[in-house]
């Protein structure tokens, strides 16, 4: 084994592990504890990063042995890539990216062997060719760097050519996702299923029944989270973030395309309600009529309606077959409200006195800026996320 | 009290700062007896851990209704551990109270681990949980416990739910929201399961802590969930999807470390031209300072461990040495002795190849 770059003398630890003191006391004990990685005893040393700190995070340890450290090129403390300090995962990850889709690199770095004694043959092996190796085998750290940074720009650049493809592929792959076995529900089970989901509902006219302050929520996208939506809420209510006070409790089902939103009281829920139709429709609501159909709510440019939960929340099965169904109508109901907003906006600009002329101004105006939630210019354009 | 929590809460990063309210003792310490051990659940008590051994369970006690639980917005508050953590700025190395979690730390303000939520400004080692609990290479087989470092699993299994009749869905969501931003949540009501799957990993532990054996009803002694950590799911949509969320992070990272990397060439530049010219005023090397400043949070990229840079210098020593000793027969000063002397001392462990191989000669 080669002396200069020896398990007994030097862990590899990254400098932040080490702390900011550039003199550090460290405690050595040979054979201390199991590699985690590979099972086999090796030097544990200990130190504080901080020098008389107390309380936590006031030691650390190395918690792998060299070989394994190196053959990952990690902390032997913190398992954080070395060069960049960052986790593992995502280092592989981007070297998979760099080196394409047949990627070479990262089948050595990420398939361990599961078996204690598979674990242990590997390590020895690869210690024995570290040993020959010596000195050679590691590389100089500024040509690393350097190389780090060629691997890093080629795959931001990557990214950003193939960021446009990915997202038409996506919508072209999603037409095909809709798989129902084959079979079909009957009107009768339909029914019955959406019994609690009020997809006709409305916004505009709050239920007579007191005790409701929930809404229900259809359209959901599969990628937006759930806290994205409780966000919007309270940034909607101006509330600060992440108090989840007003929001009383948010469930959504990602496979059904829908869900709840529960607010703590009636009178936030009011409010709420209004604020979001009176996005949908400023014109209408300032006069009597109201509208007639759920609100749009844009979250992250993915549009969902809006509208009162009934007096029960849905509470029907969850089984995949009986999601697949609803979401389909929640997707009917989506184009079908898309399609009446359009034909509302059409009226009202044929209707209005104002003269052609500032109607096209609005229009343009529309068209230039990305339109705010609420308007159906935006949701025009993003309505073909919704045919499967 | 919770009117004064959210008028603190004006800044950016809420979930950071619990104001200026120190934390609540959650337990009152009288009432704890230092000396009584645990319920017998077997033969044998093991001192050391704390816990019985042998008998039917092998000491295991079945999962019963918690006593105490973490309740957020009157618990969390400033601890002896914030004094190291600045307001709103990253920290990497205090710990979340464990007991602060299961709801009952009896230490309040006095605890050296922070009570409040971890959130995405907190920066645990992939090694340690949230607690400062050390991670293993693999899950248990029944995938209780701290976890694992090999993936990153923010998806917690929850179990033993007594029912998910009227509303299940808003419960669940509601007593797990309270621990962190969920990102999604999967309920099966014919197994009576759920998945709940957090925005951080940091978070899915903490709520793994604090909701086991709990209820969903917080009156319900009869019900005592169990938490675990998830598979991964076997639905092939779920998998994409998770795929394309590690690609849009790697990338994401990626850029981030390519503009940190910049941002310190430019000013490892800046320093260089500050050297060169010493009459340039003040002015420039605040800006420097700054820079570098901006840098720290990806700093261990830069200078990474003892390695090559450090072993060669060690290098450089050693042919000093030899040519001082060289000196030395020529010469033999005093002063030039003493300070060979002084390298043998801290070259130690650090010789050549080829010197090692003398060594062993003179061993054989």
């Amino acid at each position: 084994m080669d002396s200069n770059y020896n398990e007994q003398s030097t862990p590899a630890v990254c400098a932040s592990c080490l702390g900011p003191n550039p003199y550090v006391e460290m405690l050595r004990e040979r054979n201390g504890l199991e590699c985690k990685l590979c099972t086999r005893p090796f030097t544990v040393f200990k130190w504080a990063p901080v020098k008389g700190r107390v309380g936590s995070g006031s030691f650390k340890k190395t918690v792998i042995c060299l070989t394994c450290a190196r053959s990952k090129n990690c902390c032997q403390s913190c398992m954080l890539d070395l060069n960049f300090g960052i986790d593992l995962t995502t280092r592989d990850q981007l070297l998979k990216l760099a080196s394409g889709n047949g990627g070479k690199i990262e089948k050595t770095l990420t398939q361990d062997p599961q078996n204690q004694v598979m674990k242990i043959y590997k390590a020895d092996q690869l210690e024995r060719k570290y040993a020959e190796q010596g000195e050679a085998g590691v590389a100089d750290l500024s040509e690393k760097m350097d190389r780090a940074k060629e691997l890093l720009d080629g795959i931001t650049k990557l990214s950003e050519s193939t960021s446009s493809n990915k997202i038409t592929n996506k919508k072209s792959s999603g037409k095909q996702s809709t798989v129902t076995n084959g079979k079909k529900m009957s009107s009768a089970e339909l029914l019955k299923l959406c019994k609690d989901l009020p997809f006709n509902g409305r916004l505009s006219v709050p239920p007579t029944n007191k005790k409701v302050k929930s809404f229900f929520i259809f359209g959901i996208n599969d990628r937006i989270a759930d806290y994205l939506i409780k966000e919007k809420i309270n940034e909607l209510l101006s509330e600060p973030r992440n108090s989840s006070k007003k929001v009383e409790s948010l469930s959504v089902n990602h496979k059904g395309m829908f869900g709840f939103i529960e607010l703590s009281d009636r009178a936030t829920a009011e409010r709420l309600a209004s604020i979001i139709s009176s996005k949908q429709s400023p014109e209408i609501s300032r006069g009597n009529a109201s509208y007639p159909f759920p609100c749009l709510l844009v979250i992250d440019s993915c549009p969902m309606r809006v509208c009162w939960a009934g007096k029960h929340l849905y509470n029907g099965g969850d089984s995949g077959f009986e999601m697949a169904n609803i979401r389909q109508i929640v997707i009917r109901q989506m184009v079908k409200y898309a399609e009446k907003d359009n034909e509302i906006s059409i009226k009202r600009e044929s209707k209005d006195d104002h003269s052609i002329l500032s109607a096209s101004n609005k229009k343009r105006k529309l068209q230039a800026l990305p339109p705010p939630p609420g308007k159906s210019i935006k949701y025009k354009t993003t309505k073909s996320d919704y045919e499967l | 009290m919770t009117d004064s929590l959210v008028t603190v809460k004006k800044s950016g990063v809420a979930q950071k700062k619990v104001g200026r309210r120190p934390a609540r003792v959650q337990l009152d310490p009288a009432t704890i007896n230092a000396d009584s051990k645990p319920a017998q659940t077997g033969q044998v008590f093991n001192l050391w851990y704390s816990k019985w051994t042998g008998g039917e369970t092998n000491g295991k006690a079945l999962l019963t209704h918690s006593k105490t639980r973490c309740h957020l917005k009157q618990d969390s508050g400033y601890t002896n551990a914030d004094k190291h953590v600045k307001p709103d700025s990253i920290n990497r190395d205090k710990f979340i109270c464990l007991y602060f979690a299961r709801g009952y730390c009896c230490n309040g303000k006095r605890c050296e681990y922070l009570h409040r939520l971890p959130c995405d400004l907190d920066f645990f080692p992939p090694t340690l949980d949230c607690f400062g609990r050390e991670k293993f290479s693999a899950y248990r087989d029944d995938m209780s416990g701290i976890g694992s470092f090999s993936r990153i699993n923010k998806t917690l299994y929850v179990g033993r739910i007594n029912s998910l009749e009227n509303n299940g869905e808003m419960l669940i969501a509601k007593n797990f929201g309270e621990f962190g931003d969920l990102v999604r949540t999967r309920v099966v009501k014919d197994r009576k399961i759920a998945f709940v799957t957090y925005k951080l990993e940091s978070q899915a532990q903490f709520a793994k802590e604090a909701m086991h054996g709990q209820s969903l009803h917080e009156d319900d002694m009869n019900e005592a969930l169990n938490i675990r950590w998830a598979n991964e799911d076997p639905d092939p949509k779920a998998q994409k999807r998770e795929r394309e969320e590690n690609e849009m992070h790697a990338l994401e990272t990626a850029k981030k470390l390519l503009k940190s990397m910049n941002a310190s060439e430019q000013s490892e530049a800046k320093r260089q031209r500050t050297v060169e010219v010493p009459s340039d005023d003040d002015v420039e090397e605040e800006v420097t300072t700054k820079l570098i400043e901006d840098v720290k949070p990806a700093k261990p990229l830069i200078r990474s461990i003892i390695k090559n840079d450090s072993l060669d210098v060690f290098r450089q020593l050693q042919l000093k040495r030899t040519r001082e000793a060289a000196l030395v027969k020529k010469v033999e000063s005093p002063e030039v002795a003493n300070g060979n002397s002084g390298l043998q001392s801290i070259i130690g462990g650090y010789g050549s190849s080829s010197d090692d191989d003398d060594d062993d000669d003179d061993d054989n």
